[in-house]
């Protein structure tokens, strides 16, 4: 069942990152996947026939894609699921921009053969009626959700790592909408009112979604906080408000896209804007002579860097090793799961121990001990390791408050300890006879 | 008015800019009195570097096409009406029409040209 969870929480993506790739092979700023055509080329029947020729391999791509995972259901264990889904996701991520790059190179060659390289050539251009165009939000409208994602420290701390990580993710996305867009005129031809419309579309949405997700960081927060014990009914208000969350975003997306089309109709019948050299493959940008890093993606809304800047090339090195690197975490999980938790009692102190990390009660500060057989009901966590076979670091139960944990979850019994101090922990072994023994001791 | 910036040009990009500024200017594409964008705001906008559209527009002041001034920003004077020619242009176009004369073109067909380039601006 877990396995089913697994794979239906991202098996949408692959229709997804098809349908996104699909909807370029529609006109929008005279670009038709990457390439820049003129008007007469959206008639054209050469380029009719492998623009409808890309979206039939992209249709097969998302069905191989659907299909992949199936294998993988059978597949038990955590941490072997981890890294087929992981591969599965490097795949999704890759697989569809083959056809989408051999459809633009093939578009390339027709505009090459059709002599439409009018203006081609490395050349950049700028209307300058249109330059320095629209203004930025100002920060304080970020400052709300950054307040209120905060709110829930006044009145209770057991999650304060997870609210202090949202309030931080506010910034963050402020920081993202003032220095992850190039504040560049959307220039597509010679009507300046045109070129102002589209760029003032791109500056409001690319606001919208970054706001959106400040107050998604809200919702998130509020539902940790009023419903902490309620751990079932969090969780679905978590996944229901995310499913809202991605549905809106893709929504902006998809809604600048129509605007682009839309107000590009009938551009692409005089002079147009063509930069199709600086653009690899029609996806990543290459300008050494441009001095600046970040990049507007040509349609749509995203962002992206310059290749040809050394920071461009670190930045997309680093996204490149993430994504090849994924599949190797479930080996990671595997390596944690698999190191036992300890416990000791020396003359003065109880020691709950895994691998390297070390944890030092003093026997003196110890004010009870009690023996349980199951763990807490709703314990969620809030900082630390939560495995089939390993939970480990801070948690809360609506029993016993905020309490550490050391302990196999699938090895009963655990040894509740409650310190002078007022800490709680909940601590096990692999072997039920040894946990039993630290008890006694314990008592004793 | 639309500037073209060609990377692959054996013409610097600050004389591309300055080039293209003076023919707009010279083909009432760009107005006396009209602002152009500030020096940051078109570096950010055409991905050239600070300084080389600040060469540029120090060039274009110095020429006396456009004045900058701390409030107001850069804007266009127009024509010049300061005579004589500047010596490096008479030089320049001594140049041109010697290359023209060699190229096998008469006096009239220069002059013809000329005219054409002159009312294109």
């Amino acid at each position: 069942m877990l396995n089913i969870i697994l794979w239906l929480s991202i098996i949408w993506l692959a229709p997804l990152m098809c349908f996104v790739l699909a909807n370029e092979a529609k006109f929008k700023k005279n670009i038709a996947v990457g390439v820049t055509l003129p008007y007469e080329g959206r008639q054209d029947s050469q380029v009719l026939a492998r623009l409808s020729r890309f979206k039939k391999e992209l249709g097969v791509m998302c069905l191989f894609l659907l299909l992949l995972p199936l294998p993988g259901i059978l597949v038990k264990g955590l941490a072997g699921n981890m890294t087929l889904w992981f591969l599965w996701l490097d795949l999704c991520v890759f697989l569809p921009f083959i056809p989408y790059v051999r459809c633009n190179r093939e578009l390339k060659r027709i505009k090459r053969d059709r002599g439409w390289n009018v203006n081609a050539g490395q050349t950049l251009s700028v209307d300058t009626a249109a330059v320095g165009a629209g203004r930025w939000l100002s920060p304080w409208l970020f400052l709300p959700p950054l307040l209120l994602c905060l709110l829930p420290l006044v009145f209770e701390r057991s999650f304060w790592f997870v609210y202090l990580m949202d309030a931080l993710c506010v910034v963050l996305f402020w920081l993202c909408y003032r220095y992850l867009y190039r504040n560049r005129a959307e220039l597509v031809d010679e009507n300046t009112e045109l070129t102002l419309a589209l760029t003032q579309v791109r500056r409001h949405n690319w606001a919208m979604v970054w706001l959106i997700s400040a107050w998604f960081m809200v919702i998130l927060n509020l539902c940790m906080w009023l419903f902490r014990e309620k751990q079932g009914l969090m969780l679905l208000l978590v996944l229901a408000f995310s499913f809202l969350f991605c549905a809106a975003a893709i929504g902006i997306e998809f809604k600048t896209r129509r605007i682009q089309e839309k107000l590009t109709s009938e551009s692409g019948q005089r002079w147009y804007r063509d930069e199709d050299d600086l653009w690899i493959g029609g996806v990543l940008y290459y300008n050494p002579k441009d001095s600046r890093l970040v990049v507007n993606d040509r349609v749509g809304l995203n962002s992206g860097f310059n290749l040809a800047k050394t920071s461009g090339k670190v930045i997309y090195g680093l996204i490149l090793l993430l994504l090849l690197a994924m599949p190797f975490t479930g080996g990671l999980v595997d390596g944690i799961g698999t190191k036992p938790p300890m416990l000791e009692v020396s003359e003065t102190e109880l020691i709950s121990s895994r691998g390297s990390k070390e944890d030092v009660i003093p026997l003196e500060n110890i004010s009870n001990v009690e023996l349980r057989e199951e763990l807490p009901e709703n314990l969620s966590r809030t900082f630390g390791t939560s495995l089939e076979t390993l939970l480990e670091g801070n948690f809360f139960c609506s029993e016993l408050g905020t309490l550490k944990l050391r302990l196999d979850p699938t090895c009963p019994p655990f040894i509740l300890v409650k310190t002078t101090d007022g800490q709680t922990w909940l601590l096990g072994t692999r072997d039920e006879a040894c946990t039993r023994e630290v008890v006694e001791k314990l008592k004793g | 008015m639309l500037l073209t910036f060609d990377f692959s040009s054996n013409t610097p990009l600050y004389l591309q800019l300055r080039n293209q500024i003076v023919i707009g200017i010279a083909q009432g594409r760009l107005s006396p009195g009209e602002k152009l964008p500030t020096v940051r705001a078109l570096a950010e906008e055409s991905g050239v570097n600070v300084m080389t559209v600040s060469k540029a527009y120090q060039l274009l002041k110095q020429e006396g096409y456009i004045s900058t001034d701390r409030r107001g920003g850069t804007t266009v004077c127009g024509a010049k009406s300061s005579l004589p020619l500047p010596g490096e242009l008479l030089k320049a176009l001594r140049l041109h029409m010697s290359e023209l004369r060699l190229a096998g073109l008469s006096k009239a067909e220069v002059m013809e040209l000329c005219g054409k380039l002159y009312e294109e601006g």
